[in-house]
């Protein structure tokens, strides 16, 4: 028998200003989106887009990743998280360094400032992958997931690793080969070693959890954990030594078969689930999986196509903003609301103890109503941007964008309004 | 009344209090989810055995929390403990006839 002491997770203190920085850096970059919107009929190498696709992957989706998994671990591995200072410090590390690239890339200050941010990131990042490293070392029962998180934790280094040698390339020129080959590796790295190792590992705990299904197989996700591993690496030697267009398919054919194992997981897990009305955030997490559809036709047609054309341009814009936007942003939008709650109510029922028993759910720190709009108004955002996009019409473009701003602004209020609903519980 | 000992009265008046603890997710209660296992009462001491819907659960802490919660507000000068455990593993198959019309099934 075991006591039934749970008590595992780090202070709010270490959580929350991830969760509120991040949704901060959201509505930035949606405005920075807004501002842009013309930039978005042209190349993707070009200094605001690069400006906003850190903003996004580094100060929206990697913070809120970093909160949540200094939360998620522990409970998941029943140990408590190696150290809250080092917590502190990669959130801090990651805010400046994110500041100082953002800003250099929208000015297209590429020298000192963009090398020192890109140096700090990868302090914080390391600091990051040490104390998951630790804490996972100290669980006495690692289990699957956590073996998808350290892997992609070591991925986000070794992505940081590139993008800061990237960083000093730009103004020393020092790689043998065309600076957007070794781009593109950076970029798949973090989309693929990162974000998606990092989603499979998680979504695989959380899902189940939160739609209560009882699939016991885990083979699927160990072949996912191979084949995208395996792909990955063969992506990245294809870049750096091998320069074969036969490799380069097979690497994708790969990575695209553990994503496939991974979605059937997934398809399971939705069969057998005892939730039969899945909420509105739970919801908007699945529909994430099915707009993974959009990366996967646009990458389909640039690796059929010509890679000069001008149509390929826009579809490459297209792959980009579907992952990140599309993708990424779409699950982080609906598991916040599945997971902010947790952690608030978890906080409270820590101070409640010995005042009887706290009756709380999750509902009750935000509208539903609010959720509800923000999912339509977001997903009329990424129609009318995508299309844009492909049909280069800086109209449609500057109306998603204005909806994605609004899908922020929205977001932003109703963390706010869960701070103020749990500091009023907390006052009770 | 008189039919049962103090043992069973406090054990049955135990089982009743936990349908008020609720699984935040599911909105039912943990009776009715199956999570609790035994609930015995021997010397003084209110003993419940209980598990989770998995390992790991992001609300284990809450609702075990609330278990203790419920039984101190009831039995202030008892004491209590809550066993967890994860043999036998928790399955759809013990939600009871109350929980799975709770759940539309």
């Amino acid at each position: 028998m075991e006591s039934s002491d749970m008590t595992y997770t780090p202070a709010a203190s270490v959580i929350l200003p991830h969760y509120f920085t991040g949704a901060a850096c959201f509505i930035v970059s949606t405005i920075l989106i807004a501002l842009s919107a013309n930039d978005f009929t042209g190349h993707y190498f070009q200094p605001h887009l690069l400006g906003i696709t850190h903003l996004l992957v580094l100060g929206w989706a990697t913070m809120i990743i970093f909160g949540a998994l200094y939360q998620i671990l522990p409970v998941i591995l029943e140990v408590k998280l190696y150290s809250e200072s080092l917590a502190r410090i990669s959130y801090l590390l990651l805010l400046a360094g994110t500041s100082l690239i953002g800003y250099s890339f929208w000015k297209f200050n590429v020298g000192l400032t963009l090398q020192s941010g890109a140096i700090i990131v990868l302090a914080s990042v390391s600091v990051f992958l040490v104390n998951v490293y630790q804490t996972i070392r100290s669980s006495k029962d690692p289990k699957t997931d956590s073996e998808f998180i350290l892997t992609s934790a070591v991925w986000l280094w070794l992505t940081v690793c590139a993008g800061t040698v990237l960083a000093f390339n730009l103004t020393l020129g020092f790689l043998s080969r065309d600076h957007l080959e070794y781009l593109t590796m950076h970029a798949h790295m973090g989309f693929v070693g990162w974000f998606l190792l990092l989603i499979i590992g998680v979504g695989s705990r959380l899902f189940p959890m939160f739609l209560v299904s009882n699939v016991k197989d885990q083979r699927k996700l160990t072949y996912a954990y191979y084949l995208i591993n395996i792909g990955l690496i063969l992506f990245c030697l294809e870049i750096l030594v091998m320069n074969s267009k036969l490799l380069h398919l097979g690497s994708a054919a790969l990575i695209l078969t553990g994503l496939l194992s991974f979605l059937v997981f997934m398809k399971d897990v939705y069969v057998n689930r005892i939730k039969k009305k899945p909420d509105v955030p739970l919801k908007q997490g699945l529909l994430a999986f099915i707009l993974l559809l959009l990366p996967l036709v646009s990458a389909g047609m640039l690796s059929l196509g010509d890679s000069a054309a001008a149509a390929s341009t826009s579809i490459t814009l297209v792959y980009g903003v579907s992952i990140i936007l599309g993708f990424i942003s779409t699950l982080i939008l609906g598991k916040t609301y599945k997971t902010l709650p947790f952690i608030l109510i978890l906080q409270l029922s820590r101070k409640h103890k010995g005042k009887g028993q706290l009756s709380l759910k999750q509902q009750d720190l935000f509208s539903s109503r609010m959720a509800t709009a923000q999912f339509i108004i977001y997903l009329s955002s990424l129609a009318l941007f995508i299309t844009g996009i492909l049909i280069r019409q800086t109209k449609l473009i500057s109306a998603g964008a204005i909806l994605l701003i609004i899908t922020a602004v929205i977001y932003n209020y109703t963390l706010l309004q869960m701070l103020v609903r749990y500091t009023r519980k907390h006052g009770n | 009344m008189g039919y049962l000992s103090e043992r069973d009265e406090i054990e049955l008046k135990v089982h009743s209090l936990l349908k008020t603890v609720i699984d935040p997710e599911l909105n039912i209660s943990i009776i009715d989810m199956g999570l609790v296992y035994n609930i015995t009462y021997e010397n003084n001491l209110i003993e419940i055995t209980m598990t989770l819907s998995s390992k790991g659960c992001p609300m284990g802490e809450m609702i075990t929390g609330n278990v203790r919660e419920v039984i101190t507000e009831n039995f202030p000068e008892k004491e209590n403990h809550v066993n967890l455990v994860w043999e036998p593993a928790w399955n759809p198959e013990f939600i009871n006839a109350a929980g799975k019309a709770a759940l539309g099934r």
